[in-house]
C-alpha cells in the first residue's frame, strides 16, 4: 500500500518561512509520496519560490509538483521550477516521474492543465484568433497529458494537475468560471488511460471529492477546500 | 474612479475591486468575496496570513477612498488530518 500526502495553492510569499516545513518534519512518518498541485507561489516571483524551496529542502521523502497559473504571473516559471528542481522536487509538465514504494511502482503523471470548460458547457476551437488560441492551448496541453498518461508504466497511476478535469470537485465555485477553472478534456485523457488517483487545486471554493465520468476518484486538494497543510491517501493495488 | 458612492452600479464596484484585489502585488487574491451594501464595502473569506488579511483592506482603501471597508477576512489555521483516506 503507498500512502501519498498532497495539497495544492499553498501561495507561498515571501512573508511564508516556517509555516509549512513544521507539518513536514513528521510526513515521512505518515507518507510516501508528497504532491503540490500548484499556485505554490502567490504571484510567480522567484524570491517567493525560494522561500518554498527552503521549506521543502532536505525533507526525507520524495516531493513531486505541478505549477500554476499564480507561478507563471511573472512570466518567471522557468527559473520557479529549476529552484524546486535544485532542492530536489520533481516539477512536472506534460511529464512523469516513478518512484519505488513498499516493492511497487509508483507513477505520477503531472500538468497545469488550462481552462476551456467542461462537456456540453465549453468553449471550442472557433471564432477569434484569441479564442481558437485558448481553447487550442488546452486541447494541446490536454494531448499532452494523454500521451504522458499512456506512457506510464507503474503499478499505481497519479494524475496531477492544477486546474479541475472535472466540473463536480468545482462545486460551490460560481458556475459562471468554470470554464476558467478546468477542462473535461483532461478527465477524458486521464479516463482512457486510466488512473488511481486524481489530484487537483485551484478552484479554492469548489468541493473536495468527486469522481471522473469514467470513475476514477478525483480530490481537490486546494488548501482552502482541504483546511489542512496536506491531506493523505492510501492506495492499496 | 470616476464616480462617487451614490452614482456608481454597485456591480461595477464589486467588479473594480475584485480585479484590484488580484492585481495588486500586496494581494494577488482571486478569491476574497466582496459585498457593497450603500457606502460600505464588506469583504470575506480567507488568507494565510494577518498581514495579507489587512493587506486586503489596504488596498481597497485606497481604491475607494469614500467608502468605508469592513474587512472580515479570515486568517486559515491548518491542523494535519488524523488519518489517511483509503482509496
Amino acid at each position: 500500500m503507498a500512502q501519498v500526502a498532497a495539497v495544492a495553492d499553498i501561495h507561498f510569499g515571501t512573508d511564508s518561512a516556517g509555516s509549512l516545513r513544521p507539518h513536514l518534519e513528521t510526513l515521512p512518518e505518515r507518507a510516501d509520496l508528497f504532491l503540490l498541485g500548484g499556485d505554490l507561489t502567490r504571484h510567480g516571483d522567484p524570491a517567493e519560490a525560494a522561500v518554498l524551496a527552503e521549506e521543502l529542502k532536505d525533507v526525507d521523502m520524495p516531493i513531486a509538483a505541478v505549477l500554476g497559473n499564480h507561478d507563471y504571473h511573472m512570466d518567471r516559471e522557468v527559473e520557479i521550477r529549476r529552484m524546486l528542481e535544485d532542492v530536489g522536487v520533481s516539477v512536472l509538465e506534460g511529464e512523469s516521474v516513478c518512484f519505488s514504494v513498499h516493492g511497487q511502482e509508483l507513477g505520477v503523471a503531472g500538468i497545469k492543465g488550462f481552462g476551456g470548460g467542461f462537456a456540453g458547457a465549453c468553449g471550442s476551437d472557433f471564432g477569434e484568433p484569441e479564442m481558437k488560441a485558448y481553447y487550442r492551448h488546452t486541447e494541446r496541453l490536454a494531448q499532452q497529458f494523454d500521451e504522458v498518461m499512456q506512457g506510464l508504466r507503474c503499478d499505481i497511476r497519479i494524475a496531477l494537475l492544477h486546474y479541475s478535469p472535472i466540473k463536480e470537485t468545482l462545486l460551490g465555485e460560481r458556475p459562471e468560471i468554470y470554464p476558467w477553472l478546468g477542462s473535461y478534456l483532461f478527465a477524458e485523457a486521464i479516463d482512457r488511460t486510466g488512473a488511481d488517483l486524481v489530484l487537483h487545486g485551484h478552484a479554492h471554493g469548489g468541493t473536495e471529492k468527486g469522481v471522473t465520468p469514467g470513475g476514477i476518484p478525483v480530490r481537490n486538494v486546494a488548501q482552502p477546500v482541504i483546511r489542512r497543510p496536506y491531506n493523505v491517501f492510501a492506495i492499496e493495488r | 474612479m470616476s464616480q462617487g458612492p451614490a452614482a456608481e452600479p454597485k456591480q461595477y464596484v464589486v467588479a473594480h475591486i475584485r480585479e484590484r484585489l488580484a492585481r495588486d502585488d500586496r494581494v494577488n487574491d482571486l478569491n476574497i468575496h466582496v459585498q457593497v451594501v450603500g457606502e460600505t464595502v464588506f469583504l470575506t473569506g480567507e488568507v494565510e496570513t494577518a498581514a495579507r488579511r489587512d493587506a486586503v483592506a489596504e488596498v481597497v482603501r485606497e481604491l475607494l477612498p469614500d467608502y468605508e471597508v469592513r474587512n472580515q477576512v479570515g486568517v486559515r489555521h491548518l491542523h494535519p488530518p488524523e488519518e489517511a483516506e483509503a482509496l
